[in-house]
This record gives C-alpha cells, structure tokens and sequence, in this order.
C-alpha cells in the first residue's frame, strides 16, 4: 500500500517535471486512487513541490531565469494572502473542499485550452 | 488600459495565485505563468522559473498551516516526495515534448475528467 505514494510521486514528479503542473494531477491521484483526504492530499502535494523545488530553484537562479521583480511581489502578496486563505479553510470540511477542487480543475482545463488555442493562432 | 490599471491586476494576480495556493495547495502554477507572460514580456522559461520560485515561497506558509492544523501521515509524504524527486528528474529529461500539442491536450483532458470525478 505505502508503495503506492511512492508510485503516485514518480507519476506526479514526471508530470510536473514537464512543466505540466504536477500538482494538479497529483492531487487528484491521490484522492480517487488511494483514498487520501482531500487536505492531506493538498498537503502532500504542496509539501513534495517545495522539496524538490529547492532542487530545481537553485539551478535557475544559477542560469538567471528568474525575473526578480515579479518574484518579489507575488511572493510577498501571495504569501500573506496564501496564510489567510490556508487559515480559512482549514474548518472547511474535506468533501466540500474536494468538490471545490473538482470544479477548479475543470476551470483550469478550460483555461489551459484557451491558452493553448491563443498559442496555435499565434504561430499562424 | 491604463498603466495604473494593468500595475492593479499585476498585484491583483499576485493576491489570487497566494489564495490560490492557501486554499487548494497546488494549481497556483498553472495560473502564474500566463499571468506573468501577460504583464510582462517574459519567454516561457523565465515565466516557467520565476514562477517556480514563487510557488515554493509561497508554499512555506500554506505548509506550515496545514501541518499544525490536521493530521497526516508523515511516512506517506515522504515516500511520496521521493517519488516526486525522482519523476521530476524523469519529467525534466522528457522537457521537449513540453510544446506537443497532443500532449496538452492529454493532460487537459486528464485535468477534466478528474474534475467531474471529484466532484461526483
């Protein structure tokens, strides 16, 4: 059973390692799959982001990729507004929160194959 | 529109990606880079990093509220994680099928099933 985090990580990783937004795959994964609780699999996923993006950080800021001030901003705003909005939900029931995440899913697919059109009329 | 305007949405975007964030622990990403390619003029890979960059800052406080407010099991996320660490690695070698197209499309497929699944 405990194999199967390990599993669902290394298909989570190689979707975020693609640049696909692992997180939101991951998240899902672990919930229809394993059964996980919908804040534990939240926590799951935002946890393993962060310790393998200590890994990747590092090398681009060694390459100079990241644009300073934009980092700045949305770190500081997104912090503080990211504490309020974890605080808030955290008496949140978990399956009302796993429908909200469901429906936010579906918002991102959208958003994403607008993106994507955008891009393939641009190319034209 | 504006210059005032636009710098209002920039830190607007800045507020929504760290709700985000707060509430669901994971997709703010996925916002971010658009955001950031649409306020400034910014290649995919600068977006791709400085938003990586934000999300794991960010991600600090989000963490730390969730561990001390429910309950988890410590040896799953950690087998998970090593499971992230490596796939990253795998996925990071597969980068160039990042602009095939099919494979957007895949994922935004996978994006929407599993919406209506847990949701249902």
């Amino acid at each position: 059973m405990q194999i199967l985090f390990l599993i669902l990580g290394l298909v989570g990783g190689i979707a975020g390692g693609m640049g696909l937004g692992g997180g939101t795959i991951l998240i899902p994964l672990l919930s229809i799959f394993l059964g996980v609780a919908q804040k534990e699999a939240q926590l799951f996923n935002v946890f393993s982001f962060v310790i393998m993006a200590v890994f990747v950080v590092s090398i681009y800021i060694k390459n100079k990729l990241i644009n300073v001030f934009p980092a700045l901003v949305f770190s500081v705003f997104g912090s503080v507004f990211a504490t309020i909005s974890a605080l808030l939900v955290k008496n949140l029931q978990n399956n009302i929160l796993k429908v909200c995440f469901g429906i936010f899913l579906i918002i991102l697919a959208v958003i994403q194959l607008f993106v994507l059109i955008v891009k393939k009329n641009q190319n034209n | 529109m504006g210059s005032k305007a636009k710098l209002l949405l920039f830190f607007l975007s800045s507020v929504l990606v760290g709700i985000i964030n707060g509430i669901f622990g994971g997709g703010g990403g996925m916002l971010c880079v658009p955001l950031l390619k649409m306020f400034l003029k910014i290649d995919d890979k600068q977006a791709h990093a400085t938003t990586v960059f934000i999300m794991a800052i960010i991600s600090i406080p989000t963490i730390i509220v969730y561990i001390t407010t429910l309950s988890f099991s410590l040896i799953n996320a950690i087998l998970l994680t090593i499971g992230v660490l490596f796939g990253g690695l795998i996925g990071s070698k597969l980068l160039k099928t990042l602009n095939n197209k099919t494979i957007n499309i895949i994922f935004i497929l996978i994006m929407f099933i599993s919406g209506i699944k847990m949701i249902f």
